[in-house]
């Protein structure tokens, strides 16, 4: 009885780690990165799903003004990586500019191989948008 | 060892050995979508546009990270390269760009294509 206590206990928190570390949700009020590009709404919405598969996140939901993806998790020798999960909102500032504001949100587990992924999606959204 | 150890050595073992590297691997469609050839049709990975005339069908990325500072290279992404042509209906690929970058251990590469259709295969 003991020792089954000893086993479950282990395996309990590992399932227990893996679930909880699913639910980090980005929020626009902490998009500390933004910008504007000269392009219609629905271009800036395909390259930001460009943007987030060039920087290994699943895309989990795709809508014409929202994008948000998932890096799945690695386990490393050290810390690791992934378990970020990454949101842009996309405002039509006319017919062809569009914002686009990013939030990078860190799960609690794992979060020292973590990082914000915000200027890198910037980034790729503006050479996807150049192409 | 009592067996509960063994076993729980063993779940903890294949955990970090399967969850220590991702493939992922799409593809989005340009135009129009085609539709897709069996995952391991025969697609060729060319390093200059053909001659023939061609439509550009699909943008395909593959991404691989992994852990352990272990890297990538082309060789290990072009299975999915392939697979993801095939799925968008591509008759080959072009225009391979890739680039590596790393984050503490994980070391990550990604590589961007075009698949496309020849233009006599358009009609069908």
């Amino acid at each position: 009885m003991k020792q089954n206590s000893v086993i479950k206990l282990p395996l309990l928190m590992i399932i227990a780690v893996l679930g909880s570390g699913c639910a980090s949700t980005p929020d626009v009020s902490d998009a500390a990165s933004q910008a504007v590009f000269p392009h219609p709404i629905a271009k800036v919405q395909k390259a930001s799903v460009a943007a987030l598969a060039v920087t290994g996140f699943d895309i989990n939901k795709q809508e014409s003004a929202y994008v948000e993806g998932f890096r799945p998790r690695k386990v490393g020798l050290l810390v690791g990586s992934g378990g970020e999960t990454a949101g842009i909102w996309l405002t039509a500032k006319g017919v062809d500019k569009t914002e686009v504001k990013v939030d990078t949100a860190k799960s609690f587990v794992g979060i020292a191989g973590q990082q914000s992924w915000n200027e890198e999606i910037i980034s790729e959204i503006g050479k996807a948008l150049a192409k | 060892m009592p067996n509960g150890y063994k076993r729980l050595t063993l779940f903890v073992c294949i955990l970090i050995s399967t969850a220590c590297a991702t493939t992922q691997g799409r593809y989005t469609v340009i135009d129009a979508s085609y539709p897709a050839r069996s995952e391991n049709c025969q697609v060729k990975v060319l390093t200059d546009a053909p001659k023939n005339p061609f439509k550009k069908i699909s943008r395909l990325d593959v991404h691989l990270e992994k852990t352990h500072f272990i890297g990538s290279s082309l060789e290990d992404a072009l299975p999915e390269i392939t697979k993801q042509a095939c799925l968008s209906g591509a008759d080959a690929v072009i225009d391979l760009e890739e680039r590596s970058s790393s984050v503490g251990e994980t070391q990550i590469y990604h590589v961007t294509a075009i698949g496309i259709r020849y233009s006599s295969e358009l009609e069908k």
